[in-house]
């Protein structure tokens, strides 16, 4: 496989991978769940509570006024990242999931019975369940897009969907079963013509793809840090500033204010509007550091990189006899899914983690999908930019034993 | 009799001692996990109609049911899983808790057991198996 970068040069940022594993060197494939963290990021987060922890926004002493100078930075940094033209657009939450359910809460609040909501039949709970309840709260269609047999979004089915009574579509970029990579400029275009807004799951595509929130014209964007080399519990909402300014206060604090009085309160402006207490620090400082190193790549080269990993992985996997690629969209990235014929994928998983590969089997946060697939399950590796061909190779002899094993 | 629990061979022939001297035999991941298999395939079949919800007991991965019944002051327990490893690991289990009394169970140590088998991973409350529910389940309802 030709390489344009040196895989080995970057695999030696992640001390994680540096370990073995029930006495076998540790093959990480299971990057969709969590990414592994290179060691800047796990060094800016110790720095900042070793020399800069303060509170932000607050005191007026010269280690606050560093702390919050280094977390706005970051917020600089993620809207260069996601290409947003403000930075108040840029909104930390705990991780995607929150900011699902901020927009599930807050915009939603700006919704009324009979209003329509879109998802897709590929989408995690976390992009379900929050419009499941608002529906059932206020008496809204919850409607959903079906599939291709490849794995796609059909979208001619989601063109008859779309009423005028649509207010928003809530769909993932790419896939955390399937690996389908969504064209959601498309989506977002076709949407806009009956004035539904568009909410994007990017919790998957972060790591792998340049986002352009500019580009792609959606009116929300939510991602996780943890999918994308940076700390667990921060994430990021980007919302057009219109939406933003228009929708109502979510949680309730300090910090989001502006003035209280027992007669009543005003809020402060974007962003701090939507970001009630004292925010996670540190982990925007660690976000930031992912930022950092994902930018110092090159981020085509690197893409192109995974993308040939993951066709590698793909014809090995087909190489093996009884097994069963789980979604095969044209456009592809991160994930793949597969079954074997005949056996339960917690057992293959089981013995591949005495082999010391991490590989993730189950139903992924993803009940309807499977459903709809008539499975109860799969098995999924999921690639990252440290991944090596070495990793692909020791997870197909270990799955090669597997299956002689059984 | 399709619909009969047939009481299973584990606690009943073959005791927890047996199990211990068993995998005592066996050393690496895959003799290890073969006699899991081999043991797994000799539980008794639960019959179709108690794999329902009141019996379930929730993995992440992989679903378990378990039927309890006291007689004569013991207990026998059946159970069911959708995976040969989780079923050989419930046979172990079994091994231990079956034809004991509330108080025999309350007193196993169940922890040190799987941990003397090289299974303590198993067991563990984060492994999505659903080991660790069963056994709770069979701890719950003997009391």
């Amino acid at each position: 496989m030709s390489q344009s970068f040196s895989v080995s040069a970057l695999r030696a940022q992640f001390p994680v991978l540096q370990q073995s594993c029930n006495g076998h060197a540790l093959v990480y494939l299971d990057s969709a769940a969590t990414t592994q963290k290179p060691q800047s990021v796990i060094d800016a987060m110790s720095n900042y509570y070793q020399y800069n922890n303060a509170n932000v926004h607050r005191a007026a002493h010269c280690l606050s006024a560093k702390a919050t100078q280094a977390f706005e930075q970051v917020r600089d940094e993620v809207r260069s990242f996601i290409n947003a033209p403000k930075r108040e657009e840029v909104i930390w939450t705990k991780g995607a999931t929150e900011a699902i359910n901020l927009v599930a809460q807050s915009y939603g609040a700006l919704l009324q019975a009979g209003d329509e909501i879109i998802i897709s039949t590929m989408e995690h709970h976390a992009n379900i369940v929050p419009w499941q309840l608002l529906a059932q709260q206020l008496k809204l269609v919850l409607k959903v897009i079906p599939l291709t047999d490849i794995g796609e979004l059909d979208l001619a089915a989601f063109a008859q969907l779309l009423t005028e009574k649509t207010r928003l579509v809530a769909v993932t970029h790419i896939s955390n079963v399937l690996g389908t990579v969504n064209p959601i400029a498309e989506i977002v275009a076709l949407s806009h013509q009956v004035g539904a807004k568009v909410l994007v799951d990017g919790s998957q595509a972060v790591a792998h793809l340049p986002i352009d929130v500019q580009a792609l014209d959606c009116d929300f964007y939510v991602f996780s840090g943890h999918k994308m080399y940076g700390p667990t519990g921060i994430g990021v909402l980007y919302g057009k500033a219109d939406l933003l300014n228009a929708m109502p206060v979510w949680q309730t604090g300090g910090e989001m204010i502006k003035k209280v009085s027992f007669s009543g309160t005003t809020f402060n402006a974007l962003p701090f509007k939507f970001e009630p207490g004292t925010p996670n620090i540190s982990g925007v400082i660690g976000l930031g550091a992912a930022v950092e190193f994902l930018q110092q790549q090159d981020r085509a080269a690197l893409l192109q990189y995974e993308q040939q990993l993951f066709e590698y992985a793909k014809t090995q996997l087909l190489s093996l006899p009884d097994i069963t690629l789980v979604g095969n969209a044209v456009q592809q990235a991160g994930v793949i899914s597969f079954v074997v014929k005949g056996e339960h994928h917690s057992d293959i998983a089981t013995l591949l983690d005495q082999q010391g590969i991490a590989i993730r089997a189950g139903h992924h946060c993803a009940m309807p999908l499977m459903e709809s697939l008539g499975l109860g399950g799969t098995l999924r590796l999921s690639i990252a930019c440290y991944n090596e061909q070495q990793d692909i190779d020791s997870f197909i002899i270990a799955l090669n034993k597997t299956l002689e094993f059984l | 009799m399709p619909n009969q629990l047939v009481p299973n061979l584990f606690g009943n022939e073959i005791s927890s001692d047996d199990v211990l001297d068993l995998f005592a035999q066996q050393s690496g991941w895959e003799a290890r996990y073969r006699q899991i298999i081999l043991l797994g395939k000799q539980l008794s079949e639960l019959p179709q109609v108690f794999k329902n919800e009141e019996h379930q007991v929730d993995g992440c991965e992989s679903a378990a049911w378990l039927v309890s019944r006291e007689q004569g002051g013991v207990w026998q327990f059946y159970v069911a899983s959708d995976t040969r490893i989780v079923n050989g690991l419930l046979a172990i289990v079994l091994a231990a808790y079956n034809g004991k009394t509330t108080e025999q169970i309350d007193d196993f140590d169940i922890e040190s057991y799987f941990d003397q088998l090289g299974l303590s991973k198993q067991l563990s409350p984060s492994r999505a198996n659903g080991l660790h529910a069963v056994v709770q389940a069979i701890k719950g309802v003997a009391v």
